[in-house]
């Protein structure tokens, strides 16, 4: 199973926000501190529900936490 | 380890188990008496009361997809290929009945792989890559 194409800002955008914990940033979107690791690591692609959610969280537009990196 | 890991590695050491104590009873005490190791599977039952899951996300829910499509697919290729064989043993040796003592052996082994295959297959995509748009 191949990772998907999907970067994000999320480490970067948490310690921007008050060094915010990943537990926190979990608890604040409704998801598991699993699911947010493996956000981070780039193994496991969000729905666009939660990207949006998480985006919310930082209070960026979507496209500044995420970015498609297949070409 | 998530609760839902923990809760699978309980199930899939539960479901060994049972095939384990089933091989045993099988091959040192009687054919007869070793369906009865299937009762142990009775005790993944105990699941939602020992892992009580507090917060069950996407990506869980996800992965909980999968192991259950994997689970059920496993069984039913399972269970296909038992009675195939069952009724191929049977029609070489010329009977035309088969004896109801074998569907315990049936059912509890297919319970055993759903089970065996769902647990595992959760176990190995949890830390894996995975893309809900895939």
């Amino acid at each position: 199973m191949t990772p998907p194409p999907i970067g994000n800002r999320i480490r970067r955008l948490r310690f921007e926000h008050g060094e915010m914990t990943q537990q926190e940033l979990a608890e604040r979107c409704g998801v598991s501190r699993q699911t947010i690791l493996a956000l981070e690591a780039g193994r496991y692609g969000p729905s666009l529900a939660l990207a949006f959610r998480i985006a919310r969280c930082f209070g960026v537009p979507v496209e500044d936490v995420f970015s498609w990196e297949a070409e | 380890m998530s609760t839902q890991q923990k809760s699978a590695l309980y199930q899939l050491i539960v479901a060994l188990a049972s095939v384990a104590l089933y091989a045993v009873l099988h091959f040192t005490v009687s054919a007869a008496v070793a369906p009865a190791a299937m009762a142990l599977l009775a005790l993944t039952g105990a699941v939602p009361v020992v892992f009580r899951h507090e917060v069950s996300d996407e990506r869980e829910r996800y992965l909980a997809r999968q192991a259950a499509g994997a689970g059920f697919a496993a069984s039913y290729l399972f269970l296909v290929v038992l009675c195939m064989g069952v009724w191929f043993q049977h029609f070489r040796s010329g009977e035309a009945t088969v004896g109801i003592d074998l569907l315990p052996v049936i059912a509890g082994g297919t319970c055993a792989v759903a089970l065996i295959v769902r647990a595992a297959v959760l176990l190995l995509l949890a830390p894996r890559a995975l893309d809900v748009s895939q």
